[in-house]
């Protein structure tokens, strides 16, 4: 089993715990059945902001894997995806590119649990499914603000993406770029080289994966836990990410079926008129469009009693996880300022240039330098930042 | 090899009662007419130029044979029994592979043992040619099991090896004291200036400890296990109420549309805008249905931890 973090290395925090992780629970994990290696896959712009750290991961047993800067792949990919086609190399130069070897794909905030390593552990004892994916919590920094809580809605909307993988076609275009595991030989066959820039490199392997292999994804148990945005301005840079990969793929990715190119066009033309149906309904109370709803009334209380529960049950899954429970007024605001990104987010992605791999911080900046205790020896206290 | 057995055994012994016949095999070889004219020539003539006609035949069949052999390649090579045993077949009594031909006529003049060309040459070297294929067939068949064979003695070499690799991986890990892995929050290296980007500088040696435990500690299978459970007791209620919410709204809207008594919209407005609003609403159903689909079918509990 190869726990492999890929990514460009400017979060090194994040990258640490994300190891710690997984250092830490295959210690802790009884029944694992299988033996670990933990590959950190970085570009060397990431190493150099903080390479002591990443030595120090180095001498706790990861392999340090820095994709050289003069590296092309043969058809010349960027961004992610020729660090990941890197690492697919080095797996075969090593020999490790072989069926009882699998390859669990980790971005740099992914932390693994417990139940993460037991799910691993019974899903490659399975024979009849390359690649599975599961469900990915967000409980890590979490602060409760809008960002964060819009996420809220992504984990619960993953028992979708996860009904959807498990059946023939994905009728609804689901899959993760983390929190998936799939046998390396597997992978290393189809490779992630692409023409140029992909986007959305992970969207682009699973469809060349059932295109070769037909349906062969099946679920992972087990959480993973990973931090949302923390801010709204990264929210909406890496929403305008997913959307340039998945127009990407509908209009430049070769070898893309039709019918998988109309479901991703269906999915973003959803995503796309989200917006104008917010601008309907404002204008149906300001133009008095009000008969309209004679024609909408009749699904307009299953999208919005939809999307509320997204929210409801995508905080109940993370309960257990974070403290602090927000209150229901501030969960409301927060929730639509998080879906008013959302829902902006496509028609930003169209209007701006495409971003060449838009770097989402991850790491909490860091605090201020406490300020200097007010020296009082007659009272004998420090500043509070001092504490 | 067959052509120097065939040069000790140029004037082969047939037994006495075996049946002579005129009639020679076609293809080069002496024809009836000729025979006969060999019978009736004198007998010493005959018998010679039979035995050379004999000879021949029997260095012909031999080299077929030879060729044979040489097609069987390293597997005939290797067992000298197929020899061997063509020859005994070839011996063997004729009645039991092909028809007896008839009675011996005591009256006609019995030709030289040695001279006369045997009646069942052809039949005879159809069976040598039958069972060679035969026994190439079985070559051939014994050499891909034993290919299968040792490919499966290779595989099973590697298991076993990757078996003992685990064991002793497992008994190691058993003998290691368990400590601790260092939580995220300790001290760390010195700051690095960051190249170009926007990545924030790594300050390791200014953050505070922030807490005694990683945050992933929590993350345990007792708590995947009581998340999960609790999602699929309630799932069955969550598709009732959500239903039920979603008629209850769907009726007050359209109670209120009607009570408001607005005017009616121009046609574009009416058939176009709602097609704008109702573009999600399959992948809400499809997702609502996918959703309640995977928690009703799919068992997502994890064996506890001991």
């Amino acid at each position: 089993m190869i726990f492999q973090v890929t990514a460009i290395g400017k979060n090194p925090r994040a990258l640490e715990a994300t190891v710690r992780s997984v250092l830490y629970w295959v210690r802790h994990t009884p029944r694992q059945t299988f033996r670990h290696l933990v590959w950190l896959v970085i570009e060397p712009d990431g190493y150099a902001t903080a390479p002591r750290l990443y030595d120090s991961l180095r001498t706790a047993g990861v392999q340090l894997l820095i994709v050289p800067a003069d590296y092309r792949t043969p058809l010349g990919t960027t961004g992610k995806g020729r660090a990941l086609q890197f690492a697919s190399e080095e797996r075969r130069r090593l020999g490790l590119s072989e069926p009882m070897v699998w390859v669990y794909h980790q971005d740099e905030e992914t932390c693994v649990g417990q139940d993460t390593l037991l799910g691993i552990a019974e899903f490659v004892r399975r024979t009849d499914v390359y690649l599975g994916t599961g469900v990915i919590l967000y409980p890590i920094d979490w602060k409760g603000s809008a960002s964060h809580i819009q996420e809220l809605t992504r984990s619960y909307d993953d028992w979708r993406v996860l009904d959807s993988m498990i059946h023939p076609g994905n009728h609804t275009a689901g899959f993760h770029g983390s929190h998936f595991l799939v046998r390396a030989d597997v992978e290393d066959s189809i490779g992630w080289d692409a023409d140029g820039y992909a986007p959305a490199e992970d969207l682009l392997f699973e469809i060349r994966l059932r295109r070769e292999f037909g349906n062969v994804c099946g679920l992972l148990k087990g959480f993973a836990y990973e931090k949302g945005a923390f801010t709204i301005s990264d929210q909406l840079h890496q929403r305008r990410r997913w959307v340039h990969g998945v127009l990407h793929a509908i209009g430049r990715a070769p070898g893309v079926p039709r019918r998988r190119r109309l479901t991703l066009a269906y999915s973003a033309i959803s995503w796309f008129s989200a917006l104008p149906s917010v601008a309907i309904l404002v204008a149906s109370i300001a133009l008095r469009y009000g008969p309209m709803l004679l024609v909408t009334g009749v699904f307009t209380g299953f999208v919005w009693t939809s999307m509320v529960l997204a929210y409801v049950e995508g905080y109940r899954l993370h309960a257990r996880y974070v403290d602090g429970r927000p209150s229901i007024l501030r969960m409301t605001f927060a929730g639509i300022l998080g879906a008013l990104v959302d829902v902006t987010a496509p028609w930003y992605a169209l209007l701006t240039r495409p971003s060449l791999g838009d770097f989402i911080p991850k790491d909490l900046p860091a605090p201020r330098k406490a300020s200097a205790p007010a020296r009082r020896p007659s009272a004998g206290r420090t500043s509070p930042g001092a504490s | 090899m067959l052509t120097a057995v065939a040069d000790q055994q140029a004037v082969p012994r047939r037994p006495w009662h075996e049946p002579t016949s005129p009639d020679r095999s076609p293809g080069g070889r002496p024809a009836p007419s000729v025979l006969r004219e060999v019978v009736e020539a004198p007998e010493a003539e005959a018998s010679q130029e039979a035995s050379r006609t004999w000879d021949q035949e029997n260095r012909l069949v031999l080299s077929e044979l030879d060729f044979l052999s040489e097609a069987l390649g390293r597997a005939w090579r290797t067992s000298p029994s197929p020899l061997e045993e063509i020859a005994a077949l070839t011996e063997v009594e004729p009645e039991a592979r092909i028809e007896v031909g008839p009675p011996l006529d005591l009256d006609e003049p019995v030709e030289s043992l040695d001279g006369s060309p045997s009646p069942y040459l052809e039949e005879r070297l159809h069976t040598a040619q039958e069972v060679a294929v035969e026994l190439s067939g079985e070559f051939e068949r014994m050499e891909r099991r034993s290919t299968q064979l040792r490919r499966a003695v290779r595989v099973l070499e590697t298991e076993l090896r990757r078996a003992t690799e685990e064991v002793a991986f497992l008994r190691s890990e058993d003998a290691r004291p368990v400590e601790p892995d260092p939580a995220p929050a300790r001290p760390m290296v010195k700051p690095t200036p960051a190249p170009a980007g926007r990545a924030r500088p790594y300050e390791g040696p200014e953050r505070p400890a922030r807490a005694a435990s990683p945050p992933y500690d929590r993350f345990t299978v007792d708590r995947y296990n009581g998340t999960i459970a609790a999602l699929v007791a309630r799932r069955r209620k969550l598709a009732v109420t959500s239903v039920a919410l979603s008629i209850g709204i769907s009726a007050a809207l359209l109670t209120l549309t009607v009570l408001a008594r607005e005017p009616i919209p121009t046609p574009w407005v009416l058939a176009g805008l709602p097609a704008v609003w109702l573009i999600p609403v399959p992948f809400f159903l499809a997702s609502f249905r996918g959703t309640h689909r995977v928690l009703s079918r799919e068992p997502l509990s994890l064996p506890e931890a001991p």
